[in-house]
């Protein structure tokens, strides 16, 4: 066995791996229960699968790799079929709720919806237990499909082509899914931040 | 009643100016690729006068830089997200007895 080489120990994954992919779950779902079936889902997973380890990742990349693919399956339950999620978010960039309808200001942002500050929280200040209480509690609040692409693209750094691939979209799919997501995250943001602070 | 002349004038801005619904998507692709010069050109005179959307574009930049720091916080921290006990000890047996099965 050279050095390269990774094996696995099974019997050790629960108590070396348990919390960090339990924390991986839960930054993606924000429900515990979710969190820890799914961690139990991959090492059962894995160990039906093990002898396709093939040594080149360690076993925490490995078994991560595994977990991710069971969180996708996740929200691509949760939303409903590929045309209906394609549909829903494809055609219409307007959002009644954010923009105004009646002429002439339609596509206008709605005095009490708009953005208000040049900042979202004040950066620098904020507790990383802060930012992961907030942050977590949006992504929950979001409609799983849009989750699903915003987690994939902005917290996993997928590559465009991979995220259209797993979801089953397009790319112009893709631009306003990830539209609608941020301007969800940036009013969820504002809001919770503002009622912590004050 | 609207005169010739506002007419024109209306049109003359409609096509270059854009409401904040296309602003704001906008501003959310130039967060994956850079926007052609025209869209570039049409979104900074459409930020120049709109406060929303000045503000919305650097919130936007914030929540990205925001996500990356996401990426990775608490991990093995205090704030870290932990197994509870009884169910990681649950999970733990699970494993082994599969692993037993197995041998």
């Amino acid at each position: 066995m050279t050095e390269n080489e990774h094996t696995l120990d099974p019997a050790s994954w629960t108590e070396k791996y348990g919390d960090y992919l339990f924390h991986y779950a839960m930054m993606r779902l924000s429900d515990e229960q979710l969190a820890s079936d799914l961690v139990q889902d991959t090492f059962l997973a894995a160990l039906k699968s093990k002898e396709r380890f093939k040594g080149a990742s360690t076993e925490k990349t490995w078994l991560t790799s595994i977990l991710k693919r069971k969180i996708i399956d996740v929200y691509r339950k949760k939303s409903r079929t590929r045309e209906s999620a394609a549909s829903e978010f494809g055609d219409k960039i307007t959002d009644e709720e954010l923009f105004r309808t009646e002429a002439p200001f339609r596509g206008h942002w709605r005095e009490e919806k708009g953005p208000h500050s040049h900042s979202l929280m004040p950066e620098g200040e904020i507790e990383n237990e802060e930012l992961r209480a907030i942050i977590e509690k949006c992504i929950a609040l979001l409609p799983p499909g849009l989750a699903a692409a915003f987690v994939m693209k902005m917290v996993d750094e997928a590559d465009s082509g991979e995220v259209c691939k797993e979801l089953g979209i397009t790319a112009s799919n893709l631009w306003v899914m990830l539209h609608r997501a941020r301007l969800r995250m940036r009013d969820c943001i504002e809001t919770k931040w503002q009622g912590n602070d004050r | 009643m609207t005169g010739k002349k506002e007419k024109g004038l209306m049109a003359l801005l409609s096509r270059y100016m854009m409401s904040c619904d296309e602003a704001s998507f906008l501003i959310s692709r130039s967060q994956e690729e850079r926007l052609t010069m025209k869209n570039r050109v049409r979104l900074k005179m459409h930020t120049l006068t709109c406060h929303f959307c000045r503000k919305y574009e650097q919130q936007i930049r914030q929540l990205s830089r925001m996500m990356k720091q996401y990426r990775h916080t608490c991990e093995h921290d205090s704030c870290m997200h932990r197994l509870p006990g009884d169910r990681k000890k649950q999970i733990n047996q699970d494993v082994n007895r599969t692993l037993k099965r197995e041998s």
